[in-house]
């Protein structure tokens, strides 16, 4: 899918200018400086999922830690998207195979205020692949996991050949190896560009 | 010997209800436990009207406070809207945490501003409205009901619908843009629900001070609200508003040297005390 960036997308009082490709499969891999724009791109791309064809059909994972302002339950979160959403979720035999895959069992009882960063971080995204999608959208998904989690979840990401996962990340070499795509936002005097500069 | 008035223990509940609704809805939306209609300026905002409404009835005609207030009120937020129809992107461009450091500082500059106002008055010899800042029951009229009864059937409907994209918004706001909720505009539906409920209470009854901030946090400490949006955004609050009926019927029994304390004071007082008897609970757990 090709994604026609809007006009008025601006980072830091610059335009934001380039072509994007969203494949419908594969890993797409978003690099680029600190403070460049990776996040208010995906921001953008979020903000305006129905002219860009995305609603229904995507998942955002961001950055930011989970914070309720109401403590809850891990497993209420997911009670509670299947209650309000269940179109919009994965079956459950995929919602246990992803927590046993994780090995997040020990989190479902726990409150969302009492995680810690990684815990947090591996909670956002089982969320992320609870929501049935076909474009997942992954904001720095291995921050804050130690190397065990970042091994199961990167070869579970691997693994999802019909899926497409668009993933920001800056401290992996091993997503550069399997990465199909891979776009770098650079920061240029007049505006931000984002180009492809690698394609398999 | 106990006496019931059934009006007052009505006005009562019908206060808890609101404040803690408010106070709920401004929490969630904004992902802070410290927002409330206090901190958000809300409270500044409707004592500024009183100002105005006091000012009017002092100098230029009589009106009764009350719904004169709420008058102002009213044609402030018509203009609100009016504002967001014609120039969206300023509020779109305010964040929730810039609109929380903007309310308490409103909130302060009209404190500042009150007690000007009252020193200017007393210089007059003119009667201020002092006792505004401890909200009380005492001389509410039966008719303000024709206000109060829809407001608090509008407010349960809305609570209800806005519930299911608040159980996610409170989670995390991007995984409720995932999926397809439209968050900044569930947020400006909650805020200005929760403003329209605090400008009810404070033009007819006077300011209850943080009560707003301090009822959800008591409601979320029980087993029954912790961890559900639903619950704690239809039911909290109605067990809010039983409290307050209870309180105030104690504060109109319960007299000091035949003077009745205002329900605003006490149940700020008390409501405090919870408060942080809570937060240390949490602390030492």
């Amino acid at each position: 899918m090709e994604i026609q960036l809007k006009e008025n997308f601006f980072v830091a009082h610059k335009p934001f200018r380039g072509q994007f490709t969203l494949p419908d499969i594969g890993i797409t891999l978003i690099l680029g400086n600190n403070g460049v724009g990776k996040t208010s791109f995906f921001n953008h791309l979020l903000n305006h999922q129905s002219s860009y064809q995305l609603v229904a059909n995507s998942s955002f994972v961001s950055q930011y830690r989970l914070s309720a302002v109401s403590n809850m339950k891990v497993f209420r979160i997911f009670n509670n998207i299947e209650r309000d959403f269940p179109e919009r979720v994965v079956c459950s035999f995929e919602k246990f195979d992803l927590v046993k895959r994780f090995e997040a069992e020990h989190l479902l009882h726990k409150d969302t205020n009492t995680l810690s960063g990684g815990e947090n971080q591996l909670v956002k995204i089982l969320i992320g692949f609870f929501i049935k999608a076909q474009y997942y959208f992954l904001d720095e998904p291995f921050q804050f996991l130690d190397t065990e989690k970042f091994k199961l979840i990167f070869e579970y990401m691997i693994q999802c050949r019909d899926k497409s996962l668009i993933i920001i990340d800056h401290r992996n070499p091993e997503l550069l190896e399997y990465a199909h795509l891979i776009y770098r936002i650079e920061n240029s005097r007049d505006e931000i560009i984002i180009k492809k500069t690698h394609h398999v | 010997m106990f006496e019931l008035d059934i009006v007052r223990i009505l006005f009562a509940f019908i206060c808890g209800h609101f404040l803690c609704l408010s106070g709920s809805l401004s929490q969630i939306v904004s992902s802070n436990p410290l927002a409330s209609p206090s901190t958000l300026g809300f409270d500044g905002l409707i004592v500024l009207f009183v100002l105005v409404a006091h000012a009017i009835s002092s100098f230029v005609f009589e009106v009764p406070l009350g719904p004169a207030t709420f008058v102002l009120f009213l044609i402030f937020l018509l203009l609100l809207l009016m504002m967001g129809k014609i120039r969206p992107s300023i509020l779109r461009q305010l964040r929730m945490n810039q609109v929380i450091l903007l309310g308490i500082g409103f909130n302060l500059l009209i404190g500042a501003v009150f007690a000007v106002v009252q020193f200017l008055y007393m210089g007059m010899n003119l009667q201020f409205p002092s006792g505004l800042w401890f909200g009380n029951f005492r001389a509410a009229n039966t008719q303000i009901f024709i206000i109060l009864i829809p407001t608090f059937v509008v407010a349960c409907w809305v609570s209800w619908h806005l519930a299911k994209s608040l159980t996610l918004i409170n989670i995390d706001m991007t995984m409720a843009r995932s999926l397809g909720i439209n968050v900044s505009k569930i947020q400006k539906k909650s805020l200005l629900l929760a403003l329209f409920l605090t400008g009810s209470i404070i033009s007819f009854f006077g300011v209850f001070s943080f009560l707003g901030l301090i009822l959800p946090h008591l409601m979320r400490s029980l087993p029954w609200f912790k961890g559900n949006i639903r619950s704690e955004l239809l039911w909290a609050p109605i067990l809010a508003g039983v409290l307050m009926g209870v309180l105030d019927q104690l504060c109109y029994n319960i007299t000091f040297y035949g003077a009745e304390l205002p329900v605003g004071m006490v149940s700020s007082v008390v409501g405090s005390l919870a408060l942080v008897v809570i937060v240390v609970r949490k602390v030492l757990s």
